[in-house]
C-alpha cells in the first residue's frame, strides 16, 4: 500500500500550546487570572504592602472618612479600612481555594467511581449525594458549621461538603458517557486494566469541566463563606474578614459607608474574576476546538 | 468444519446472549435475546463476513466474539481454548482479538495523541518501547509517521479508520473484527480501506470477521459468508457460492435490495423486495422468525422451526423450502 492523497494535511500547527499561554491569550482569561493573582499576591505579601496594621487601633480618627492618611477610611475602632480590606483576602482567598479542592477531590472520586461502576455503587452513592443536594445551600453549611464549630477550616469544610454533590453529579455524568464510547472499549480490548482505564481515560475526559465548574464554585464558595462570616461563623475577631467586616459595617452604613462599600467591592471583584476566569477556561480546553474566541455557548 | 480433524482458529459454539429490557405497562421484564444460538468458524487467515439488517445482533454477536460481552451460554474457543477461562489463560487468549469500531472519531481518546493510543496494546502487553513499532504500522497502514504526535480531531475520517487499524494489528492479534468499520467512509475510502485490509491480511496473515449490512462489500472480502435474522443464523456458505446462488429468501431478498450499476438491468430485474420491519427481538415469531416477510411462507413455517441443514459443500441454509431440491441432509450441530 503507498502513501495515498488523505495523508496530505494542511499545515497544521503541531502540538498545543500550554493551558497558561491559550488563557493570556483569551480576553477574559487575562483579565480574571490578573485579578486573582492580585488577590494572591495580597494574600501572600499583603502585610508587607498594607499602609497599617490591620488590628491597630488609631483612637484619634475614629470613623474618619476616606482621606489621604486613610483611603478607605476607618472603622469604628479607628483600624484602617484598607488594611483590613487586604489582610481580609487571605481568608478569602484561602477559603477558596480549600474548599473548592475538598470539594472537587471527594466529588470527582464519588462520581467517577460511581459513574464507572454503575449497579449498587452508583445507587448508594448517587443516593447519598441526592439528599446533601436537597438541602439548601447556606443552610446546610450553617448546619454543619454549628456542628464543627467555627473557624477557617471548619467553614471550609462545611462548604466542602455542601459543594461536593454538583461535582460528583458532573463527574458521574461524563463518566457514564465516555464508559459506552468506543475509544474505551479498544483500551478494554488492548488489555488495559481498570485503574489504568480510569486514570488514563475516564480522568483527562471528566476533568476539563469539571474544572471549569471548580472555577465557576469558587466565587460561589467565597460568597458562601462571607455569609458563614456575616453570621458569625467564620474566623473569630479580631482577624480581618469581609463577611465579619460586613456585618460589622451594617451598623454604621449610614454614618460610615466606606465600611461596607469597599469589603463588597473587594468581594465582588474577586467573584468577577473567578466567573471570568471560568468561562475562559473552559474555551480553552475543549479538545475540538483549539482555536479560540468562539461563542462560549456552542463550546461544551 | 474442517475434514481434516484440525481445530479452526475461531470456534463459536450454541452462542447466546439475552438482555433483560424493562418493558412499558408490564410488570414483568421482557427477555431480548440478541444472539440466539450461533455456532460459526474460522480459519486462521480467513475472513468471514456477517451480514444482516440493524437489530439483527450483529454488533452484539461482534462483541461477544471480542469478549467485551459475556455470553449467557455457549462457548468461544480460540484454537481450542476458551476465551472465558477463569485466570491469566483466559485473560491471555482474549488479547488475541482486535476490533476495528463504526465511528472513526470516537474510536481514540481525544485528549491522547494518536501514537499514545496506536501504542496502547502494546503497552498493556507491557512493552516499554513502542515509537519504532508505532512508526513501522502507520506506515504500513498508509499514514505518515508523523501523524502519531497529532490529536485524532486532526486527522481525516479516512486517517482516524487507518490509525485504527494499525492499533489494532499492531499487537498480532489472531482475529480483527470489524463492526460496521467503513460504513461511515464515502465510497472511494471504503474502497481503498478494504484493499489496504486485504493487502495486510496476505502480509500479517490475520482472520478477519467482517460484520457489515452491506452485502456486497462482505461478498468481495469474505471467504464466507454468515446471514442473521433476529439473533439467528438463517444461511451460512462460502461467499462465491453465495454470490451466485443465495438460498435463503431473505438472503435473496438482502441481495435484492443491492442496487445494480446497470439501470436498465436494475430495472428489469424485478425483484420483489422486502416489505415491513424486523419484528421485535423480545417476542420473535414462532415456527420461522421470518415467516412474517417470507414470500414463500407456509402453514408449516409458521409452526415449525427450521433448522440449519446442508445442501452441499457446507453451504448451510435454516429454511423448509430452499434448496429443496438438492440434499436435505440435517445439520443437528449448527454451523460449527
Amino acid at each position: 500500500m503507498t502513501v495515498s492523497p488523505d495523508t496530505q494535511m494542511p499545515g497544521h500547527r503541531l502540538g498545543r500550546p500550554m493551558l497558561l499561554d491559550q488563557l493570556l491569550r483569551h480576553k477574559g482569561g487575562a483579565f480574571g487570572l490578573a485579578i486573582m493573582l492580585l488577590f494572591i499576591f495580597l494574600a501572600a505579601f499583603g502585610r508587607f504592602v498594607a499602609p497599617y496594621d490591620p488590628n491597630a487601633n488609631d483612637y484619634v480618627s475614629l470613623l474618619s472618612s476616606p482621606s489621604a492618611s486613610h483611603w478607605f477610611g476607618t472603622d469604628e475602632l479607628g483600624r484602617d479600612t484598607l488594611s483590613r480590606v487586604i489582610d481580609g483576602s487571605r481568608i478569602a482567598v484561602a477559603v477558596a481555594f480549600l474548599s473548592v479542592s475538598i470539594a472537587m477531590a471527594v466529588g470527582v472520586v464519588i462520581g467517577v467511581v460511581s459513574g464507572y461502576f454503575g449497579g449498587y455503587v452508583d445507587a448508594v452513592l448517587n443516593r447519598s449525594q441526592d439528599v446533601l443536594f436537597a438541602f439548601p445551600t447556606l443552610l446546610l453549611a450553617i448546619i454543619l458549621v454549628a456542628v464543627l464549630g467555627p473557624g477557617l477550616f471548619n467553614a471550609s469544610l462545611a462548604i466542602a461538603i455542601v459543594y461536593s454533590p454538583r461535582f460528583a453529579r458532573m463527574a458521574r455524568a461524563s463518566a457514564l458517557s465516555i464508559k459506552s464510547s468506543e475509544f474505551l472499549d479498544a483500551a478494554r480490548l488492548a488489555g488495559v486494566s481498570t485503574p489504568v482505564i480510569l486514570i488514563r481515560h475516564i480522568l483527562p475526559n471528566v476533568l476539563p469541566p469539571v474544572i471549569v465548574l471548580a472555577a465557576l464554585s469558587m466565587s460561589t464558595a467565597q460568597l458562601a463563606y462571607a455569609s458563614l462570616s456575616f453570621l458569625g461563623l467564620g474566623v473569630s475577631p479580631p482577624q480581618a474578614d469581609w463577611g465579619s467586616m460586613l456585618s460589622k459595617g451594617r451598623d454604621f452604613i449610614t454614618i460610615a459607608p466606606w465600611l461596607v462599600i469597599w469589603p463588597t467591592v473587594a468581594l465582588v471583584l474577586l467573584m468577577l474574576a473567578f466567573n471570568v476566569l471560568g468561562d475562559a477556561i473552559r474555551d480553552v480546553l475543549d479538545p475540538n476546538h483549539s482555536s479560540i474566541g468562539k461563542n462560549p455557548d456552542t463550546l461544551l | 468444519m474442517p475434514t481434516d480433524g484440525t481445530i479452526p482458529l475461531l470456534q463459536v459454539k450454541n452462542l447466546k446472549r439475552q438482555f433483560n429490557v424493562r418493558q412499558l405497562g408490564s410488570r414483568e421484564n421482557g427477555v431480548l435475546r440478541a444472539v440466539d444460538d450461533v455456532s460459526l468458524h474460522l480459519e486462521a487467515g480467513e475472513s468471514l463476513g456477517i451480514v444482516g439488517e440493524s437489530g439483527c445482533g450483529k454488533s452484539t454477536l461482534a462483541r461477544l466474539i471480542v469478549g467485551l460481552l459475556e455470553p449467557t451460554d455457549g462457548r468461544i474457543l480460540i484454537e481450542g481454548g476458551d476465551i472465558w477461562a477463569s485466570g491469566a489463560a483466559g485473560r491471555e487468549r482474549r488479547r488475541k482479538f482486535q476490533m476495528v469500531f463504526q465511528n472513526p472519531a470516537g474510536s481514540m481518546n481525544p485528549r491522547r495523541t494518536v501514537g499514545a493510543s496506536v501504542s496502547e496494546p502494546l503497552q498493556a502487553k507491557g512493552i516499554r518501547k513502542t515509537a519504532e513499532a508505532v512508526e513501522r504500522m502507520l506506515t504500513l497502514v498508509g499514514l505518515d509517521p508523523q501523524m502519531a504526535d497529532r490529536k485524532p480531531h486532526q486527522l481525516s475520517g479516512g486517517q482516524q479508520q487507518r490509525a485504527s487499524i494499525a492499533r489494532a494489528l499492531i499487537a498480532d492479534p489472531a482475529i480483527v473484527v470489524h463492526d460496521e468499520s467503513i460504513a461511515s467512509l464515502d465510497i472511494s475510502l471504503q474502497a481503498q480501506i478494504l484493499n489496504l485490509l486485504l493487502d495486510l491480511q496476505k502480509e500479517l496473515g490475520t482472520s478477519y470477521i467482517f460484520i457489515s449490512h452491506d452485502l456486497a462489500a462482505v461478498q468481495a472480502i469474505s471467504h464466507r459468508v454468515i446471514v442473521m435474522y433476529l439473533g439467528e443464523v438463517v444461511e451460512a456458505s462460502d461467499s462465491t457460492v453465495f454470490a451466485s446462488r443465495p438460498l435463503h429468501p431473505y438472503s435473496q431478498a438482502l441481495r435484492n435490495a443491492t442496487l445494480l450499476p446497470d439501470p436498465i438491468h436494475e430495472r428489469a430485474r424485478g425483484d420483489t423486495l422486502l416489505r415491513g420491519d424486523v419484528p421485535s427481538p423480545i417476542n420473535p415469531p414462532v415456527g420461522c422468525r421470518f415467516h412474517t416477510r417470507c414470500p414463500l411462507a407456509t402453514d408449516q413455517c409458521r409452526k415449525q422451526k427450521p433448522s440449519l441443514r446442508d445442501t452441499g459443500d457446507g453451504h448451510l441454509v435454516a429454511c423448509h423450502f430452499a434448496g429443496s431440491s438438492s440434499q436435505t441432509q440435517v445439520v443437528s450441530e449448527g454451523v460449527a
